[in-house]
């Protein structure tokens, strides 16, 4: 470049843009806050879903190990029976006649 | 995002803000729209700048495509006529000594075509080297080199003959 050509330059160089009004450095200022924000909830939900995952997985885990004799017996339970016969008509009336008179 | 994020956007926008500015200004109808599409593009740059090589071509590219987006608007188009009637500000703090010959030099710079006019911004008050501005608008190097020297011409054929009349 020739010399009047970098006198221009230096010229130019020398001049200096207007700055930036502070109510757009406000408005970016306000949209990157905006940005921290959103971006923090996503890693609260990742965290809270991988704790509830890993909650879960522990409770699988466990009702997997749980000793197999005890969610099936081997014998059924005992059941009440008896062995006399059912009360007939009656036997209420006889009861309350020996009680009042003995045997 | 690392504990000094709140401070750093401040030191690029410091940096950067008043060249991005007058860089968008090429495509805007005010200094408003201006602003705007600063606004726009810095935010985009802010929360895409590790995808790019480099950052500083790519915050010259976003403020770019954003300048260039808005100024497509209809919206926009109606401010241009009402800004065509009524000219804002200058774009540049101008010396009281100075003042007439600095005017001179943004209209002249006004009347640059606009692929020339992007490069002197990004060169002279961006700070970019021919390679940062070769990447940020995807051309060679030379071509960013070349435009450069074309504007610098006619910058100078301009006000030699501003300053003959």
């Amino acid at each position: 470049m020739n010399e009047q050509l970098n006198q221009l330059e230096a010229e130019l160089a020398a001049m200096r843009p207007r700055a930036l009004p502070a109510e757009l450095v406000g408005r970016i200022e306000a949209d990157i806050a905006t940005d921290s924000r959103r971006s923090a909830w996503p890693d609260r939900f990742l965290l809270s879903a991988i704790g509830s995952g890993a909650i879960a997985a522990c409770v699988i885990v466990g009702v997997l190990l749980k000793p197999a004799t005890d969610a099936f017996p081997s014998a059924p339970p005992a059941v009440a029976t008896s062995t006399s016969d059912p009360p007939r008509a009656g036997d209420y009336s006889l009861a309350m006649a020996r009680a009042e008179f003995g045997p | 995002m690392a504990a000094d994020e709140p401070d750093r956007w401040r030191q690029w926008l410091d940096r950067h803000g008043p060249a991005l500015v007058l860089f968008a200004r090429q495509w805007s109808a005010t200094r408003a729209d201006a602003e705007d599409a600063v606004q726009n593009g810095f935010l985009k740059f802010w929360r895409t700048r590790d995808t790019a090589r480099e950052a500083l071509p790519y915050l010259y590219a976003c403020v770019r495509t954003a300048a260039m987006d808005l100024g497509r608007g209809e919206r926009r188009r109606d401010r241009y006529e009402r800004a065509n009637e009524q000219r804002d500000s200058a774009a540049f703090e101008f010396s009281v000594e100075r003042h007439e010959r600095e005017a001179a030099i943004e209209t002249a710079l006004g009347q640059l075509p606009g692929d020339q006019r992007e490069v002197v911004v990004m060169k002279i008050w961006g700070g970019l080297t021919f390679a940062q501005i070769g990447e940020a608008l995807g051309v060679p190097l030379s071509t960013a080199a070349s435009r450069y020297r074309y504007a610098l011409t006619r910058l100078e054929q301009e006000l030699s003959e501003e300053m003959a009349s």
